[in-house]
């Protein structure tokens, strides 16, 4: 999302590497956490996650546009976290759909998994990108996106097929 | 429904999967043109990197070894920093024996707070203290020397507040897709690009780089570039085709890719020696006579430079830096105030071999055109300058081969004592004036335009309009499961 939201633009300049993850770690935690707590079947709570982090990305957009990309640090800050609200329905629609009700444990251990692994990833591709120059970000990354679609596109094929099971079923018991 | 999500999701796929691949529109042959608009039969364009105008020439032409007060007192002042002592005694002068200064930091944000709005005062918080430096004649004779003999832009600006991609596609295509390194490779559509166009008249042209074998960027951002792998050549193969005078009617040569670059960490001493080389090889082509070398940087590298870059045809245009004029026709010891940018080197060959203007902000770019005397007899019945070769026994750092290996201990190096050179002829005989300026214009020739239309792209997954899809795709999921809950009876007052 950072990337085609051309967020991704913002992360060649180092002077700005701090607020920049600042924002990546606080918002990958909250929302991980908080998509882990809230996740439930209720479609209202699934459907209020996904807007909300649409209307936190459309936000995002709209603060680079704004300010032209030159985002001063405290923006960039939230910014990053806002970015971040992607977490927030994935592990709604994670919890719910895919994984089932857990106890404490579970509800503690995906998020934390999740947080530890996108930060590692995010800088991963920030370090292999400065070792190559500067360039080909394009290439180190894109792959990511097409993950990100590919997860999305099964979540919902899971949740659609489940949900359609389920009519079958109640339609056969009726 | 669910076949209709499906063919959706596997229609976007298929459209995201193969947006990169788009191919170019096919080459259309046009009216081929033999003659040109001046005796210019050979135009080499020499692209290095990352150094503003201040940086490399801010001091140009002070010497403190050397003077000569006919060559100071004809040049760019106020443009020039000797004429603001007190902005220069907030730079730093690179040492003696220093060929190379740590890298400012680079990229659209950092020379946008340099910029700041016009103000150029930022460079402390964006590029850093680093880029607060200049260089001497210490460093820089050699290619001061090239100045001095022959002329130089002191108001020649990169085409955007940028680092090199988008820079570099200005000075291929006239334009860009794309705003800076972090983001997605951009693709032009090479028929969209100056090579596109002078195929499509049948004038011949080059694009000379290092190492063919290499995948290099500026070669791959040109998308249907596979059409044209036979203008790809080596630096060798400019060299043969050099000395046999048989050298196309456009030329690019292209440090990139090697350590001759003079951007951070290169050093300049490398680069210059490339050049020097170079140079002297076109000197000694047959085809000297008929050739005009265009030598400029692609932007500015984050180095500190004192003039507020202006707006061209709606474009903000990047920081000013050099560009050095090599010919035969050029004017001695010649300082151009045209307000100019890659396109006008652009605008230069369409002027030249009298085709359209690329594109329209080729169209309205100044020609670099003050910098020739085309009309001048010289004192042995020529129109034409004879060669003024570069020789390492005049204490000029020619190699002896392009190929050689760079220069890691510099420490011993000074030049100061090759700058300035005795001019070919003396100042006082010369029928023009030194300094001077051109408006001269494709749109006021009233040439056509090539590329109306620029279709250069960024592939599909990689822009805003993939963004908004990914958000708006949410909001479907969110639609498609509130519906189908809804149909559950989950709003019948039904716990989960």
């Amino acid at each position: 999302m950072g990337y085609s939201s051309d967020f991704i633009y913002l992360i060649g300049y180092t002077n700005q590497l701090i607020p920049l993850f600042e924002g990546i770690i606080i918002g990958t935690f909250v929302f991980s956490f908080a998509g882990s707590f809230t996740g439930s079947k209720n479609p209202y709570i699934l459907a209020a996650g996904v807007i909300v982090s649409a209307v936190f990305l459309m936000l995002v957009f709209l603060i680079l546009q704004i300010t032209d990309y030159v985002v001063p640090n405290h923006l960039l800050t939230i910014s990053a976290i806002m970015i971040c609200s992607m977490f927030l329905p994935a592990l709604q629609f994670g919890r719910s759909a895919l994984l089932g009700s857990q106890g404490l444990r579970g509800k503690v251990v995906l998020p934390l998994a999740v947080s530890i692994l996108s930060i590692i990833i995010v800088a991963y591709s920030a370090v292999i990108y400065e070792k190559s120059g500067q360039s080909n970000l394009a290439e180190i990354v894109s792959v990511l996106d097409y993950a990100a679609i590919a997860i999305l596109a099964a979540a919902a094929s899971y949740f659609l097929l489940k949900n359609r099971h389920t009519q079958g079923k109640s339609m056969v018991e009726k | 429904m669910y076949r209709f999500i499906s063919f959706v999701i596997v229609i976007f796929f298929i459209l995201v999967a193969l947006s990169p691949l788009a191919s170019a529109e096919a080459p259309q042959q046009q009216t081929a043109t033999s003659t040109t608009s001046t005796p210019i039969k050979h135009v080499v364009n020499i692209f290095l990197e990352n150094h503003s105008f201040d940086n490399i020439f801010g001091i140009y032409p002070y010497n403190n070894y050397t003077t000569n007060e006919s060559l100071s007192t004809n040049l760019s002042r106020p443009l020039n920093l000797l004429g603001n002592s007190s902005l220069l005694s907030m730079l730093t002068e690179v040492p003696s024996g220093i060929f190379n200064t740590k890298d400012p930091n680079e990229g659209y944000i950092p020379y946008h707070i340099d910029w700041n709005h016009g103000k150029m005062n930022g460079f402390l918080n964006g590029s850093g203290p680093q880029g607060l430096t200049y260089y001497s004649a210490e460093q820089m004779a050699p290619e001061w020397d090239l100045a001095q003999q022959y002329g130089l832009a002191d108001n020649y600006y990169a085409p955007q507040i940028s680092e090199s991609s988008p820079n570099h596609l200005f000075y291929l295509a006239g334009f860009s897709p794309v705003m800076n390194d972090y983001g997605p490779p951009p693709y032009v559509p090479i028929t969209q690009s100056i090579f596109g166009e002078l195929s499509a008249f049948n004038i011949s042209w080059g694009f000379y780089i290092n190492d063919t074998h290499a995948s290099f960027p500026d070669w791959k951002y040109l998308s249907g570039h596979n059409a044209y792998s036979s203008h790809l050549q080596s630096w060798n193969s400019f060299l043969n085709q050099s000395s046999n005078g048989t050298l196309p009617s456009v030329s690019y040569v292209f440090s990139q890719e090697t350590a001759d670059t003079q951007g951070p960490p290169d050093n300049m001493l490398d680069g210059e020696m490339w050049l020097l080389y170079l140079i002297n090889s076109i000197e000694k082509s047959p085809d000297w006579n008929s050739t005009a070398i265009f030598i400029t940087y692609d932007e500015f590298g984050g180095f500190y430079d004192q003039v507020s870059p202006p707006v061209l045809d709606g474009v903000q245009l990047g920081f000013r830096i050099p560009l050095i004029v090599i010919s035969p026709y050029a004017k001695e010891d010649y300082i151009s105030s045209t307000e100019m940018t890659h396109t006008s080197l652009l605008a230069f060959i369409d002027y030249n071999w009298n085709i359209p203007a690329l594109n329209a902000l080729v169209s309205y770019s100044d020609i670099p055109i003050d910098f020739f005397d085309f009309n001048h007899t010289y004192s042995n019945g020529m129109l034409e300058r004879s060669p003024q070769l570069f020789n390492s026994s005049s204490g000029f750092p020619v190699p002896s081969t392009i190929h050689f290996d760079p220069v890691t201990e510099t420490s011993g190096y000074n030049f100061s004592r090759i700058f300035p050179m005795k001019p070919q002829i003396p100042f006082s005989t010369l029928p023009y004036n030194r300094t001077g300026s051109s408006d001269l214009n494709l749109s006021a020739l009233g040439f056509r335009i090539y590329n109306r239309v620029n279709f250069g792209y960024t592939p599909l997954y990689e822009t805003p309009g993939f963004y908004s899809i990914l958000v708006l795709s949410q909001i479907i999921i969110a639609g498609v499961i509130y519906t189908s809950a809804r149909k559950r009876g989950d709003f019948s007052g039904k716990k989960q």
